[in-house]
């Protein structure tokens, strides 16, 4: 295991060429903890407004509009004027109110539901921390920990820009697996430590589903390490660069046919490991009071829904690092690449964000669109449906690589200035054209007889689709 | 077999995306405020209902000048609204001096109504308390006495209507008298814990009768705090007395200044 250039860097100019542990920490702390605080932490806070305000309006609503910073303004003024009477007080507050811009300012805050994140925060955080009697004090207490460290530790291989990486683990994207499979064993010990079986029935469910689901995103990941030959999360990013201004083109999505559908499959397998809906078995508040965390509550409680969606943000970075480009711009990444090192760093930290951000309203989309699958149902697609098409995909994949191999497809391609000399496989464009083409036109003659064969939709269906 | 698999992810497939366009469709119509589909949540105090039942049971209203203070009302209440004072008029008839509700613990269950034997006590349609609010606004005036004419029942039944509807439905002759039992300026936002109902004469005896009470101890206060004054002048005056006899001449200070 490596550290990242940036650590080694920093840790080099403050303790000298061969740094001390405590350098390096420092330095950890400047280029994983400070990321993971100013990226992930604000859109995993704003996640929970964005999820409101999405809900809402798919259900005709308007979320949280009330909760403004008025409040916030107020108690400043309070403060700052204290020596005045309330009245007084009140026509200041009014005033600044009325400055331009600050009132319109105020009301967009309002309205966006964003005061109401700020009040919630207050909330959470002022809630009597209650440790029921009969439960398993320190499991009970220790559990939120593993699960909000289950959700943080993978950002440290997660290249945020190219120098922005904490770890450079040569295996990464295995670690980004196993450090995410902290949150499990937090949620476990969450089941287990309340004391209470609606609890435990959670926390067994959630061991079940994510147990189950790892193996889809195993795979999924082995098709990209297959098409990359390398499992440094930072290589595979690196292999994604094609040096043209279109450089979305050289995703691993846009590669092949198989590495699309690998992408939408960890994605779904992702979907079912943050425990969200439709695959929230281990919550299931129709069945289970609330799962595994019925009985948390104040910043406990926060921490697991912390913990959840930083979960979110890691598939979205996931899914973003191995099949569209991690920190890359779909266009004029030459360009962006050629930028001073600071600038660099910042807009494909920026970009990264966007894209992970873009997962995240996808999953609140779908969460707000399907309803919860039930146990039996969630298993089912798991081993019937998700592994088996890893497997055809990885399968095809490889097919790929070999009959593009002997048609001579393998380059040296460009990659970035630091990996000189990596494999790629650059497909001329008559050879991208047969990868796409000979695939899909596969599957839709299968799916067109199958459709055939079957294609009596459940009577059930029918009705709801009315018969579409 | 295989065939029968690659049909059922089509229609997985199938209806997934069917869902997630319909639910798009929504988000889209709603964002956009377009075809009738914007949000339907009725923003409460902003925007208050329209239309209340005739027979809601809303706030309470007592005819304080036909109340024969029976307590009745008192001992049907299971929550304790009740508090009351009264006195005998020239007639001999118990009327009521004091009469107030808290509106803020009673339950809208009615009971009271029932158990009044001179039907004095009755139920308006009114149930705004919010005082950001017309209705709520009125009730913060009347019960702290800013109302400069007491409301008959039916003047509060008309006002709980029209302060239910949006102002602007409202005609011209309405929307007037409203503003004139209402504070359209919103000042005096401040809460609301009771409601007093008192006849003028009966309020401003209240009124006189607080007045002079606080004019009673402020006076007492006054007193007291002149006697204390007088009290420590006197020992003041002692102790300089005692100091200049042991301070040399030309030092007035005492000799502690720097
Ligand atoms: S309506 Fe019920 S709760 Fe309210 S004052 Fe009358 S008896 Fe009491
Ligand atoms: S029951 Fe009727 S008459 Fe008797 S005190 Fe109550 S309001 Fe007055």
């Amino acid at each position: 295991m490596e550290f990242g250039p940036a650590v080694n860097t920093i840790a080099t100019w403050i303790s000298g060429p061969d740094p001390s542990w405590w350098a390096v920490g420092i330095g950890l702390v400047a280029v994983w903890v400070i990321p993971v605080l100013a990226i992930v932490f604000p859109v995993a806070a704003v996640g929970q407004i964005i999820e409101r305000k999405v809900a809402a309006a798919m259900q005709r609503r308007h979320g949280p509009n009330t909760v403004g910073m008025d409040g916030i303004l107020r108690l400043v003024v309070r403060l700052a004027f204290f020596f005045l009477p309330r009245a007084a007080q009140d026509r200041i507050q009014a005033r600044i109110t009325a400055l331009p811009g600050v009132g319109w300012t105020l009301g967009l805050l309002q309205r966006s539901g964003l005061g109401q994140l700020a009040a919630d925060g207050v909330k959470m955080i002022g809630k009597e921390d209650i440790v029921p009697a009969g439960t398993d004090g320190l499991v009970f207490r220790a559990a939120p920990y593993l699960a909000l460290v289950g959700a943080f530790l993978p950002f440290a291989a997660i290249p945020f820009a190219q120098n922005l990486v904490a770890l450079e683990v040569p295996v990464g994207a295995l670690y980004v697996v196993a450090a995410s499979g902290f949150t499990v064993v937090g949620l476990l010990m969450a089941g287990w430590g309340s004391g209470n079986k609606f609890s435990l029935l959670g926390g067994m469910r959630a061991v079940a589903q994510v147990v189950s689901y790892e193996i889809p995103v195993g795979l999924a990941i082995a098709g990209v390490v297959l098409w990359c030959g390398t499992m440094d999360l930072h290589q595979i990013v690196a292999h994604q660069y094609n040096g043209q201004w279109y450089s979305f083109l050289g995703w691993n999505i846009f590669q092949s046919p198989f590495l699309a559908l690998l992408a939408c499959l960890l994605f779904f397998a992702g979907l079912a490991e943050c425990q969200r809906t439709p695959f929230d078995m281990a919550e299931a508040e129709s069945e289970l009071v609330s799962g595994f965390n019925t009985e948390y509550s104040g910043l406990r409680w926060g921490m697991f829904a912390m913990a959840e969606y930083s979960e979110m943000i890691l598939v979205g970075a996931l899914v973003s690092t191995l099949f569209l480009g991690g920190y890359q711009s779909p266009i004029g990444e030459p360009w962006i690449m050629s930028l001073p090192g600071w600038l660099e760093t910042i807009i494909h930290a920026g970009i990264l964000l966007v894209k992970f951000t873009l997962g995240v309203v996808l999953m609140v989309w779908i969460r707000w669109t399907l309803p919860r699958f039930r146990v039996d149902q969630v298993m089912r697609l798991c081993w019937l449906t998700l592994v088996p098409l890893c497997l055809l995909s990885l399968f095809g994949l490889a097919l790929t690589m070999l009959l593009g191999g002997l048609a001579g497809g393998v380059h040296t391609g460009p990659a970035y200035g630091r990996i000189p000399g990596m494999q790629h496989i650059n497909l001329d464009a008559l050879g991208w054209l047969v990868t796409w083409v000979v695939p899909v036109g596969f599957a839709a003659v299968l799916v067109a007889v199958a459709r055939r064969r079957h294609g009596q939709m459940h009577p059930a269906l029918k009705q709801l689709t009315g018969g579409a | 077999m295989i065939l029968a698999w690659v049909n059922g992810i089509y229609e997985g497939v199938d209806a997934f995306l069917t869902g997630m366009g319909t639910t798009a469709r929504f988000l889209v119509e709603n964002v956009r405020g377009q075809g009738g589909a914007t949000a339907v949540t009725r923003q409460y105090p902003q925007q208050p209902a329209e239309i209340v039942g005739e027979r809601v049971r809303g706030h309470l209203f007592n005819k304080a000048d036909i109340c024969i203070v029976c307590h009745a009302c008192d001992k049907a209440c299971p929550v304790d609204c009740f508090s009351m004072d009264g006195e005998r008029d020239a007639n001999n008839k118990m009327r009521a001096s004091r009469f107030d509700i808290d509106l803020s613990k009673c339950i809208y269950c009615g009971l009271c109504v029932r158990a009044c034997p001179t039907d004095s006590l009755s139920m308006t349609t009114g149930f705004e308390i919010d005082p950001h609010t017309d209705a709520g606004r009125y009730l913060f005036r009347r019960n702290t006495g800013q109302l400069d004419r007491k409301l008959d029942a039916p003047d509060v039944v008309r006002m709980a209507q029209l302060a239910n509807q949006p102002r602007e439905s409202l005609s011209a002759e309405d929307r007037a008298w409203l503003d004139s039992v209402v504070d359209p300026a919103g000042e005096h936002l401040i809460g609301m814990y009771g409601l007093g109902y008192f006849t003028p004469e009966e309020k401003a005896k209240a009124d006189a009768e607080r007045e002079r009470k606080k004019k009673e101890k402020e006076a007492a206060a006054a007193a007291a705090k002149a006697a204390k004054a007088a009290l420590e002048k006197a020992a003041a005056e002692k102790a300089l007395a005692a100091k200049e006899a042991a301070t040399p001449a030309g030092r007035p200070d005492g000799g502690n200044a720097p």
